[in-house]
Order: C-alpha cells, then sequence, then structure tokens
C-alpha cells in the first residue's frame, strides 16, 4: 500500500475519533428537576391549644414559686421541726415541674406544627390533597399553575378554614424542563392568622422558598 | 464549545501535515474540472426516522485552481425528543449554503479539502409544554413562531474517494457552524433549526456523507 494511501486511512481514523469525542463531550448529565409547579410551604399551628397550654404554665410557675416562698418562712422556724411539711412541699414542687415538663414538650409539638391536616382542596381544582397525618411538619401545597391566585379550602382537626394565595407567575426554562415560578405578593385568610417572611427580597418573594405560619 | 477550536486546530495541522508529505509523491495529480452534483445520503436515513427528516443536495464547480465553489439546499423537519422533558417541539424550514472549497489531492483517487461557507435558513417552529399539578387541571400551553430566520457560518474539512466508474465519488465531512444571528424568543427560546441543528451552544459540529457525480 503507497504511503499516501496509509496516510489517508490514517486521517479518516484520526477524523472518525475526534468526531467521536466531540459526540461525547455533548452527552447530556444533566439532573432532572422535581418540581416544574410552584408551591407555597405552610406550617399549621394550634394557636387555641397554644394559648391555654402557656395560660397554664404560667399558673403552675406561680405556684412553685408560693411554695418556694412557704418554704424558705417554714425553714427559719427555729421553735417547732417543719421538716414533715417541707419534704411535703417540695413533693408538690416536684410534681408542678413534671406536668409543667411535659406541657412545654406539647408547646414544642404545636409551635413546630404537628397537626393533623385532614385534606386541602380548591374550588378551582379538581383533586383535593389528603397529607398524611405522620407528612412533614411543613405542608407543600401546590399553587395554581395556570392563574395568578389560589383559593383553598383546608380541614384542620375536624374545622374548614380558608387560605387565598396571590402572587405573579414567570415561566422559566431550566435543564430542558419548562417550569413556572410563583413570586407571592399576599397570602390571607379569613379564619387563619397568617404570618410569613420572605427568603430574598421583598420585591421577589419566590413562593418555593416561602414558609407560611397559619395559627388556628 | 472550546474543545472545538483545539480540535480545529489539530486537524488543520495534520491536513497540512499530510499535504507536505504528498507533495513528495512523484504521481502527476489531475484536477478534474467541471460541474458536481451531489446528495447527502446520510439524511436519506432520516426519512426512516420518527424524530426528524431531512434532504439535502448540491452543486459545485470545480476549477482548476483547486477552488470549487459550491451550493447546497436543503430541508428538514426536526422533532428532537430531548427538546423538553415536558413537552414537545417541531421545527420545520429550508435552508441553504454557499461556498468555497479548496482541494488539497494526495492522488487521483483520494482528495482532501477545507471550506468555507456561509448558510441562511428560513424556518418555522411550534411546540407545547405541559406543567401538571397535585390539585388543578394541568396547564397546557402551545407556541408556535412563523417566518424566522437564521444565518451562521461554517468551516469544513473532510476527504472524498473517487468509484470505480470516475464520474462517481464518496465522501465525508466534519463542519463546525458558527452560528452568527438568529431569531430569539422568551421564555420558550428556538430550540433547533434546520441546517443548523440544535441551537445550545454558538457552535455546534457536524458531520455529513455524500454520493457525488462529475459531468
Amino acid at each position: 500500500m503507497r504511503p499516501v494511501i496509509k496516510m489517508s486511512l490514517k486521517f479518516s481514523a484520526f477524523l472518525s475519533l475526534c468526531v467521536l469525542i466531540v459526540a461525547l463531550s455533548c452527552e447530556d448529565t444533566e439532573p432532572e428537576i422535581d418540581n416544574i409547579d410552584p408551591f407555597l410551604n405552610i406550617v399549621f399551628i394550634n394557636g387555641d391549644s397554644l394559648d391555654q397550654l402557656n395560660a397554664l404554665i404560667e399558673e403552675i410557675d406561680l405556684t412553685v414559686k408560693d411554695i418556694d416562698d412557704t418554704i424558705a418562712i417554714l425553714a427559719l422556724d427555729s421553735v417547732i421541726d417543719r421538716t414533715e411539711t417541707i419534704d411535703s412541699l417540695n413533693e408538690e414542687k416536684a410534681a408542678l415541674n413534671t406536668t409543667k415538663s411535659a406541657f412545654n414538650l406539647t408547646v414544642t409539638d404545636i409551635e413546630s406544627g404537628s397537626v393533623r391536616v385532614f385534606g386541602i382542596s380548591s374550588p378551582a381544582g379538581i383533586n383535593p390533597i389528603i397529607p398524611s397525618p405522620d407528612s412533614a411538619e411543613i405542608f407543600r401545597i401546590p399553587l395554581n399553575p395556570a392563574e395568578d391566585i389560589s383559593e383553598f379550602e383546608i380541614s384542620l382537626e375536624g374545622q374548614q378554614y380558608d387560605l387565598k394565595a396571590t402572587y405573579e407567575r414567570n415561566t422559566v426554562v431550566e435543564q430542558r424542563t419548562v417550569i413556572v415560578e410563583a413570586f407571592l405578593t399576599d397570602v390571607i385568610s379569613e379564619s387563619l392568622e397568617i404570618t410569613y417572611i420572605c427568603q430574598d427580597s421583598s420585591t421577589t418573594c419566590t413562593s418555593n422558598e416561602t414558609t407560611v405560619t397559619a395559627r388556628f | 464549545m472550546k474543545p472545538l477550536l483545539p480540535l480545529v486546530f489539530s486537524l488543520l495541522f495534520t491536513l497540512i501535515f499530510l499535504k507536505g508529505n504528498a507533495q513528495e509523491d512523484s504521481t502527476k495529480l489531475v484536477i478534474d474540472t467541471g460541474l458536481e452534483v451531489y446528495l447527502d445520503y446520510g439524511k436519506l436515513i432520516t426519512q426512516f426516522s420518527e424524530f426528524e427528516s431531512k434532504l439535502e443536495a448540491g452543486i459545485a464547480i470545480q476549477l482548476s485552481n483547486k477552488l470549487a465553489p459550491n451550493f447546497q439546499a436543503g430541508y428538514a423537519t426536526l422533532e428532537p425528543a430531548t427538546a423538553f422533558e415536558n413537552g414537545t417541539y417541531k421545527s420545520t424550514g429550508y435552508y441553504g449554503r454557499i461556498g468555497v472549497n479548496y482541494l488539497i489531492p494526495f492522488d487521483n483517487t483520494n482528495t482532501f479539502f477545507v471550506g468555507i461557507k456561509y448558510a441562511l435558513a428560513f424556518y418555522e417552529d411550534e411546540g407545547m409544554y405541559e406543567i401538571s399539578s397535585d390539585i388543578f387541571d394541568t396547564y397546557s400551553v402551545s407556541f408556535s413562531e412563523k417566518d424566522l430566520e437564521a444565518n451562521w457560518f461554517e468551516l469544513v474539512m473532510g476527504s472524498e474517494k473517487k468509484l470505480k466508474n470516475e464520474k462517481w465519488a464518496v465522501g465525508g465531512q466534519f463542519t463546525l457552524r458558527v452560528m452568527n444571528q438568529r431569531d430569539k424568543f422568551s421564555p420558550v427560546d428556538t430550540y433547533a433549526i434546520p441546517g443548523y441543528g440544535r441551537t445550545l451552544d454558538q457552535t455546534v459540529p457536524a458531520v455529513n456523507v455524500y454520493l457525488k457525480y462529475k459531468f
């Protein structure tokens, strides 16, 4: 075989190799996007129970303080031996503190949003969501990707509550996936006490990154 | 696509090296001048694909000074499944390329060439995407754009071999396409352009294979 033919064959092989390298370098390794529709993160707090528990804890604190004062006075008595009475008061104080600890744990649970949500639906929706009672304390509620407003009816521990979110939508393409983002303009309710703080600037309150606290 | 630049330089270097070796050969090289027509048979295979349908043919005039002005025209329907994870896309249109190749003959059967081209496409695209929801109806949006235009430049290098009947030849070429101007849209931009390919990068590589007849 003439050298030039050999050379041309080598060149053809080289060209093929280059094309293969280019093809492999173009291969996509992008991860998939989980959420293409906007959503709202929401924590439900039983405000009535919380108020009642805090009042009971306050009452226990006052009683314990009274017991401490009584024990201090009795301890100063040098005429009569008050040891039995003081021991009895200390036992009562220990019992009250145990009760207070249990109440504090319940308060922590309520404040973290551990409540039973039986269902979330929307007048404009087609399917109600039934979150699991053991699901995460932060509930993820889908917003309507076709409208700038989403209204919900929420069943919480046997009662019905309303919730309305208004937002501005933005469609973007990320990693070959078309997604709809929502920037919250307001979250309101007639039956729930709503608070939320935007994680980013107030002009772009991205719904997916905002957690709403709803007290009922 | 930065890795392409070293590739282009490597190919150019190889061509220059090979040309230097070829000139040492004592065989008298004959340039077959005249009109040539060719068909991209690689694109014919796409007629059996459900994702794309392409057709491309061209003419060239081989001059004695090793230059070969050429022109190609083509039609393509592109429906890349990779366009959107949650949607579909289709781009349809005509395109043309005009340019010149410079021949680097090694012998009277095998020829290498390099060239540059300017390309123009007239096309339209359409598609749809869906945003599904756990509570609400699926949000479906359709889009379409008409009377679109794009133009780009191409750097070409390839090889060609005459068949037993010397009026016929087969060849292949590696092309680096560099986008110059195209219509852009937001939020869903043009994904593929007939004759150019995917618009993800400002430059895209391509490979063509063709069958040529010399008059």
